[in-house]
């Protein structure tokens, strides 16, 4: 990997040690995404997981949204 | 183990009560942590919760807006406190934007400070082979890979106050022991100087000692370009903001709706 950036390579790699996220894969309405736990009944979207673009379009699929999960 | 309910897959032992197909998406006017029930919706309640009023009802736009931030991440995932545009994402989505028959055009947005080679040069190559009108508009700064970005468009805009630092690629942090090493990155940094020059008014003899200037940057060798500057040099096309990177766009679709079939380029 090169990085080509004027940024110094030691503070974008800081903190790359601990940086250990857990991410699960779950299906929302049909689409398989990547997302990581925030608390006990939310997570929010790493990435999808989708052979479909338009689900790359799709504002509610977007990295970084909120999905919760539905108790019974 | 015994509950009937226990989701198949990858779910933790804790939730068994949570299946994938329970899955609902978040209302995005509502904050995920407070677990009290809020009103939603109305752009009063919005300002309640969130100090924030929700945006203007807006016609549908023609126009896609795409936004390149922060770092382009490569293939190493960057620790958290990088603000990253993701390849994996952009690259799907240029594709969606070329299919969709309701997208027109496309406006890029940078203000990048760079980041991986190869990431960099996929974005750029699928912006460059787009067959929709596509013009880019750097705010803030459009540096080192994001120089490649910002001429892949069919017309491009700097802001006035906006930089573009052109410098030499280099394996950072890492002594050049071997000829090999050397002539690999003299490689990689090819790529970027031909498409460059090959996508912009620049010619390669200006691109390499813009490159290659000393005395400019404190830590290293290279040229920061400011505003107007990386027109002259013939990087961009031209100094503006919104309202120019915008007509020049609508004048861009208007005459591929003139001509149907034929890319432009």
């Amino acid at each position: 990997m090169i990085l080509y950036t004027p940024i110094p390579l030691e503070l974008i790699l800081a903190g790359s040690e601990d940086f250990r996220p857990t991410y699960e894969e779950v299906d929302i309405r049909g689409c398989k995404v990547l997302v990581e736990r925030t608390d006990a009944s939310h997570a929010s979207i790493v990435r999808i997981l989708s052979t479909n673009p338009a689900d790359f379009l799709d504002p509610t699929l977007f990295p970084g949204a909120v999905v919760t999960f539905q108790v019974k | 183990m015994n509950n009937p309910s226990y989701p198949p897959f990858g779910l933790i032992p804790s939730w068994p009560w949570t299946t994938p197909d329970k899955l609902q998406r978040q209302e995005q006017t509502q904050p995920p942590a407070n677990p009290a029930p809020q009103p939603t919706g109305t752009p009063a309640s919005n300002l309640q919760e969130l100090g924030q009023l929700a945006p203007p009802e807006q016609p549908d736009s023609h126009i896609h807006c795409m936004t390149i931030v922060g770092q382009i991440e490569g293939h190493l995932v960057l620790p958290p406190q990088n603000k990253t545009t993701k390849y994996e994402h952009v690259i799907p989505q240029l594709v969606a934007i070329e299919q969709n028959p309701k997208i027109l055009g496309l406006l890029i947005i940078l203000n990048t400070v760079g980041g991986d080679v190869e990431a960099g040069l996929a974005l750029a190559e699928m912006i460059v082979s787009m067959s929709k009108p596509t013009v880019s508009l750097i705010l803030g700064g459009g540096h080192s890979i994001g120089v490649p970005i910002a001429v892949s468009a069919d017309y491009s805009f700097i802001a006035t106050t906006a930089t573009m630092t052109v410098h030499p690629i280099r394996l950072n942090g890492l002594v050049i022991g071997v000829p090999q090493t050397y002539e690999y990155l003299d490689k990689m940094q090819d790529r970027v100087v031909r498409f460059v020059t090959k996508h912009s008014r620049v010619s390669e003899a200006k691109f390499r000692e813009l490159m290659f200037r000393t005395g400019e940057l404190a830590r290293d060798i290279g040229t920061v370009l400011v505003g107007k500057e990386a027109v002259d040099v013939g990087l961009v096309d031209a100094e503006g903001g919104v309202e120019e990177a915008l007509k020049r766009l609508n004048e861009l679709v208007a005459e591929q709706r003139t001509q149907p079939g034929g890319p432009i380029q």
